[in-house]
């Protein structure tokens, strides 16, 4: 199965490494300048993962997000220099998978980039056994295992992990876990972070310094695998 | 540094003593504020109108209404002594009463019961019987003789009640006037020596601001009461001739306004003179605070903008420096040596472009910071084009720059370094945005003083709407050439240097039917030379 990827930058330094570091990576790489340029790719061709910068020369990079997802099953990580937490936000409200910061390293635009493609292969949400490294969750039977030792936790609890292991390997939004949990994604965030704080008692081996949930500070969560068959965890920034 | 004021109510006209007796204020623009060789804000002012509308009119003047009633009073007794002889004392009664009554109306309830005792000595020692004597001819004469003293009495006092109850008010209506035109002259003052200026003119009263340290916030306020030494010059005031109001309300304070009073005012005049001062004073300090306020804000929103399009602009090529760097020892087996060696230059390239960036934002700073042409050296422009155009050759490659340079040297006032990046950055602009094929013209000459070059390129031209915005910081025009990209600082910081420096840099079509666009850059050579 050809794999394809389609890279939407203005900035030429840009593709210019990431189009032959891609492709020796096993992708088949589209590059474009412009949005528009980017939306037309996406029509011509079955594109898996988009990666999309916000700032193109002629439109937000958040405008085009849903009509990238329209042409599809479509992954979107979006890489952006503007490091303003509203700004990942809406691109994550507006349907993006993930973002990476400018600058990144390759090997943590390669670890999103797997996370994405493999949520793509997946079957999708319904899925009765979910896992994530060392961690599962069954959700016909509501139950959760950390290295094969049961954990008991509350109905929100659940509902708040599973949200956060059907991404795991990217970042959930605030919005989304409060829907998840909650049924409204305005409702008071404090909630979410006492949830979030009993989850990591439970989870954590040093709730202080999490290393499982962790925190994408005004953007959201993100569940990171580790143990057997951990994904590769996102290099520090 | 204080210096004493003259005193002001010496200087006053016989006339202006005499209305600031009866305790209405003048004008004090006509006199001689300026001491010990420094200037007053004073000195010379106009005659202000409150003064022009507290001269009386002369009919309601002091002397004229005391020779009016002294006439009066004077004619009436003539008459009734007159109609006393023909043996008409009805008349000569009424004659006498009417006088009292005048005189009371218009001198005042005192002046009135002086008239009327007068008058009623004056009837019964020499008008009625016996005559020279007080006693009474008959007990029948007692009634009209009571009956008479007692009006004329009374009379006297009712209408010198009313004469004064006008004065009175009279006085409160100068006095609301006053107020009013001095809050008036307040409000249209825009600082603390303006604030100062009216209200003396208005009062004709030394007026003094202190800040929160008791420290005179006015240069022309020129006071030494306070600070305990006396100066030589005659001061005829002791310490407890001023009376203070702080400025704003008790917990944040902004100072005091001192008003020195003469001993004819009223306590409750000068405490509202004062409330005034002190709110204009107020507003003055609080509208200053507000510009202040906004100032900061203004200068904290372009730094805003400024980190955000740095933090951009920087973040871009690092990004391309941390892939391309990580992805070679990630990828050095994966990767062909084409590659390879295309990604060092990758970092090479956007670490020249990182260090254009800063060269650019320290240039920013400098011109931000100000420039001082006159504290330059002279330099040749010539010179600096010239290493500015071989900087651009070597950038830029094999791209045709054809130049016609008219002079051998053009010394003009600037910084040597800076010359040649306002060149240069002009010279990439047009290198950036045209095509490879195309050349680029350079000319220079000398006209009218300045230094001329011209910068032609034939690339796509830039929209008229553009033609001013390509100088604002951060702007850039969409169509990117060449793999190279601005950081939107160049041409702003090229017009910002020219124009530090006296000169300019602006952008033209090149012709109307001509594709592409023409740089003008103007420097001021140094006349010197």
């Amino acid at each position: 199965m050809v794999r394809r990827l389609l890279l939407i930058d203005d900035e030429p330094a840009i593709s210019r490494v990431l189009e032959p570091v891609l492709r020796a990576a096993g992708w088949e790489v589209i590059t474009a300048a412009t949005g528009a340029a980017g939306l037309r790719a996406a029509k011509a061709e079955a594109v898996d993962i988009v990666l999309l910068d916000l700032g193109l020369p002629d439109t937000d990079g958040k405008e085009i997000i849903p009509m990238l997802i329209a042409e599809g099953r479509i992954a979107i990580i979006v890489i952006s220099a503007r490091h303003q937490e509203d700004e990942k936000v809406a691109a994550l409200n507006a349907g993006a998978d993930d973002y990476v910061d400018k600058p990144f390293s390759i090997d943590e635009l390669l670890a999103r980039i797997r996370v994405a493609e493999r949520r793509l292969t997946k079957s999708g949400r319904d899925q009765q056994q979910l896992q994530a490294g060392c961690l599962r969750l069954n959700v016909a039977n509501r139950l959760v295992t950390l290295e094969g030792e049961p954990i008991r936790l509350s109905p929100k609890e659940f509902d708040l992990l599973r949200e956060l292991i059907i991404h795991a390997g990217q970042v959930v939004t605030h919005r989304r876990l409060l829907f998840a949990g909650w049924g409204n994604p305005s409702a008071d965030q404090q909630y979410l972070r006492s949830y979030i704080a009993l989850l990591r008692q439970k989870l954590e081996r040093d709730p202080a310094e999490p290393e499982i949930i962790r925190s994408e500070s005004g953007v959201g969560y993100r569940l990171v695998p580790i143990g057997s068959d951990a994904l590769e965890p996102p290099a520090s920034r | 540094m204080l210096v004493l004021l003259k005193d002001v109510h010496r200087e006053l006209s016989p006339r202006a003593r005499l209305q600031s007796t009866r305790g209405v204020r003048f004008s004090a623009a006509q006199t001689d504020f300026a001491l010990a060789g420094l200037p007053c804000c004073l000195h010379g002012t106009r005659v202000h109108l409150l003064a022009q509308r507290t001269s009386l009119h002369w009919m309601e003047t002091r002397v004229f209404r005391c020779t009016a009633a002294g006439l009066a009073l004077a004619v009436c007794i003539t008459l009734a002594v007159w109609a006393n002889m023909d043996g008409r004392r009805a008349t000569t009664a009424l004659l006498l009463v009417f006088g009292v009554t005048l005189t009371g109306g218009l001198l005042g309830v005192r002046m009135g019961l002086i008239a009327g005792f007068a008058t009623s000595f004056i009837y019964n020692f020499f008008l009625s019987d016996p005559l020279f004597r007080l006693s009474l001819s008959s007990v029948d004469d007692l009634v009209p003789i009571i009956a008479l003293n007692l009006s004329a009495v009374a009379s006297g006092v009712v209408a010198g009640k009313l004469r004064d109850r006008a004065d009175a008010a009279e006085q409160s209506n100068i006095r609301i006037h006053q107020l009013l035109q001095l809050s008036q002259d307040l409000q249209g003052a825009v600082s603390l020596d303006e604030m100062l200026a009216a209200a003396r003119i208005s009062l004709g009263r030394r007026i003094a601001v202190l800040d929160e340290d008791q420290i005179y916030l006015t240069a022309c306020t020129t006071v030494d009461c306070i600070s305990g030494t006396e100066s030589q010059s005659a001061s005829t005031r002791s310490k407890d001739d001023f009376v203070s109001m702080p400025i704003g309300t008790e917990p944040d304070k902004m100072g005091r306004v001192l008003v020195w009073t003469e001993p004819t005012d009223s306590h409750d005049d000068v405490r509202g003179f004062l409330a005034i001062l002190s709110i204009a004073a107020e507003r003055l300090a609080l509208s200053d605070r507000l510009i202040q306020t906004d100032i900061l804000r203004r200068s904290e929103e372009f730094k805003t903008t400024l980190l955000a399009s740095v933090s951009h602009d920087l973040r871009t090529p690092l990004s391309a420096i941390s892939a391309s760097a990580s992805s070679l020892r990630r990828y050095k087996d994966s990767l062909d040596d084409a590659t390879k060696e295309d990604l060092v230059s990758n970092i090479e390239e956007q670490c020249d472009r990182l260090n254009r960036l800063t060269t650019n934002l320290l240039s920013l700073g400098r011109i931000e910071g100000g420039l001082d042409p006159a504290k330059m050296p002279l330099v040749d422009a010539v010179d600096a084009l010239g290493s500015a155009l071989g900087r651009a050759r070597s950038a830029q490659g094999n791209r045709t720059i054809g130049k016609l340079i008219k002079i051998p040297t053009a010394m003009v006032r600037a910084d040597a370094a800076m010359l040649e990046q306002l060149f240069y950055n002009v010279l990439e602009n047009a290198l950036v945005h045209t095509a490879e094929a195309t050349p680029i013209f350079i000319a220079a000459c000398e006209m009218n003083g300045h230094f001329c070059v011209t910068i032609e390129d034939q690339g796509p031209g830039i929209a008229d709407a553009d033609r001013e915005r390509i100088f604002e910081r951060f702007y850039q025009v969409v169509a990117r050439r060449n793999g190279r990209t601005g950081s939107g600082l160049g041409l702003s910081i090229s017009r910002g240097f020219a124009r530090a420096i006296g000169g300019d840099v602006n952008v033209s079509s090149r012709g109307p039917e001509l594709p592409g666009t023409r740089v003008t850059i103007n420097l001021p050579l140094d006349s010197a030379v």
